[in-house]
């Protein structure tokens, strides 16, 4: 089955093209930062509680924070209901996630302390640990954790033999190569990077420029959204 | 990323500041130029650049006066509820209480009451104060919590914010560093509003002839409201 017809691709887009982002801040009461982000379809909702103490003492460290990443997909994010509670691949992305915001967080400013960032995926259609990404790093920004840069997060793949940006849908079951990228565009480095398929040296370099490209515009936005909805509460909750 | 009006600039993490090396507090460098940490309002001195986070858990640091809650009682201290990254310990010296037994001490801090107490120490854990002339229990009345980044603007300068909010309201209002507020007695729902009003827009300056006009507004409701019964 051929997916794109003169470098138009299934849902519309180029080539380039991100899908359409929106963001809120504030989802969560109770939490001290939270955020929803939504990629066309899929959408994360993230609450960040701490920093708090640890239990069981144990797992405390002197000299740093620690991190606690629950990611989950919800029963009714997919097609078919998925079971509830934790599974391998939701452990998998949790200490994955931990790690790409292990190195964006000053873990040293806070000793003796955790952080806690639970993930809900509400629906999910491709690159659910990006969405999650972003959506993390909006809560963390609005819970007031000190950290270097927003950490920015978006999928490239490989559909007919073409470099697209954001995989979804059609293209995330039927491409040959998906690969996500978490980039701190500050310190420009990258946090996270997995790829399935095989590919060309060369195509790979492609593909990382284009991911970090995408990785920049996200950025932009979400500094948009920190700037429009953080500074203060809604008109809407004092009437 | 900036965003600037009426003086005051917000700021996003990794939000360039200066190109030098600059101290201060919410700041970091990295390559030799100075960065935000935070989501918050920068301010600019000679000397040193400040970010101010909007939101962000209480720190503890010496000679703050909280308001906490009593958790539970283990001897010879009790634990206290300081809504902060760690608990506060309130040791039974550091209390005017000369009793011994401790079944009596168990039941002079009951879990669930309020305490208004100075951060003595800080050591491995933090440890609260009630010697000093200031602090007492807190017995009835409400609490509200706001920011404990924006506790500065609800006393206002030499506490000016703070006692124009008592004297319109006629409530008693103390103020704990961590971010509690305390309220008791006369009109605590309007000093409640007064309170949401300053969170909101503690970082526009003027805040003060606007929570005056607030009032004014709110007044005369209250007031027709006497009427109307």
């Amino acid at each position: 089955m051929e997916l794109i017809k003169n470098g138009i691709r299934p849902d519309g887009r180029k080539l380039g093209d991100l899908r359409e982002l929106k963001a809120r801040l504030k989802v969560v009461e109770n939490s001290e930062g939270s955020a929803m982000f939504r990629m066309g379809d899929t959408i994360a909702v993230a609450s960040v509680y701490g920093p708090m103490e640890v239990y069981p003492a144990f797992l405390e460290k002197a000299d740093k924070a620690i991190v606690e990443v629950n990611y989950q997909m919800l029963p009714f994010s997919t097609d078919d209901r998925s079971r509830p509670g934790f599974s391998r691949r939701s452990a998998e992305i949790s200490a994955l996630i931990k790690r790409v915001f292990e190195s964006a967080i000053f873990v040293e400013d806070m000793p003796r302390t955790k952080v806690l960032i639970n993930i809900d995926i509400l629906c999910a259609d491709a690159s659910t640990r990006c969405a999650a990404i972003n959506a993390a790093s909006l809560a963390l920004a609005a819970a007031g954790i000190p950290m270097k840069d927003m950490v920015a997060s978006c999928a490239v793949g490989k559909v007919d033999g073409q470099t697209v940006l954001d995989v979804a849908g059609a293209e995330d079951t039927e491409g040959e190569v998906d690969m996500p990228i978490a980039y701190l565009p500050l310190t420009e480095e990258v946090l996270l990077l997995q790829m399935d398929g095989i590919i060309e040296k060369e195509e790979f370099t492609n593909m990382t420029a284009m991911a970090i490209e995408g990785c920049r515009k996200i950025h932009d936005f979400q500094k948009g959204i920190l700037l429009e909805q953080g500074t203060s509460v809604e008109e809407e909750e004092t009437q | 990323m900036e965003s600037e009006s009426e003086g005051y600039i917000i700021v996003t993490p990794g939000t360039l500041l200066a190109t030098s090396e600059k101290r201060g507090e919410g700041t970091f460098i990295f390559r030799g130029k100075t960065y935000s940490k935070y989501l918050g309002v920068v301010k600019k001195t000679d000397y040193k650049t400040i970010v101010v986070p909007f939101n962000q858990k209480y720190c503890p640091k010496r000679g703050d006066m909280v308001i906490g809650q009593i958790k539970d009682f283990k001897h010879p201290f009790w634990i206290v509820d300081i809504f902060s990254s760690c608990q506060g310990f309130l040791y039974v010296k550091e209390t005017n209480i000369r009793e011994s037994r401790q079944d009596q001490l168990m039941n002079t801090f009951k879990p669930g009451s309020w305490i208004f107490a100075e951060v003595s120490e800080l050591t491995d854990r933090v440890k609260l104060s009630m010697k000093g002339r200031e602090a007492r229990i807190l017995k009835g009345g409400r609490m509200a919590t706001v920011s404990p980044s924006k506790i500065p603007r609800v006393i206002g300068k030499k506490g000016s914010m703070i006692n124009a909010i008592q004297e319109k309201t006629g409530c008693r209002i103390k103020t704990g560093q961590n971010g509690i507020v305390w309220i008791e007695g006369g009109h605590a729902d309007l000093a409640i509003k007064a309170l949401q009003k300053i969170e909101r827009e503690a970082h526009i300056s003027g805040l003060t002839d606007r929570v005056m006009e607030m009032f004014d507004r709110e007044g005369i409701k209250e007031v027709k409201k006497d009427g109307a019964d």
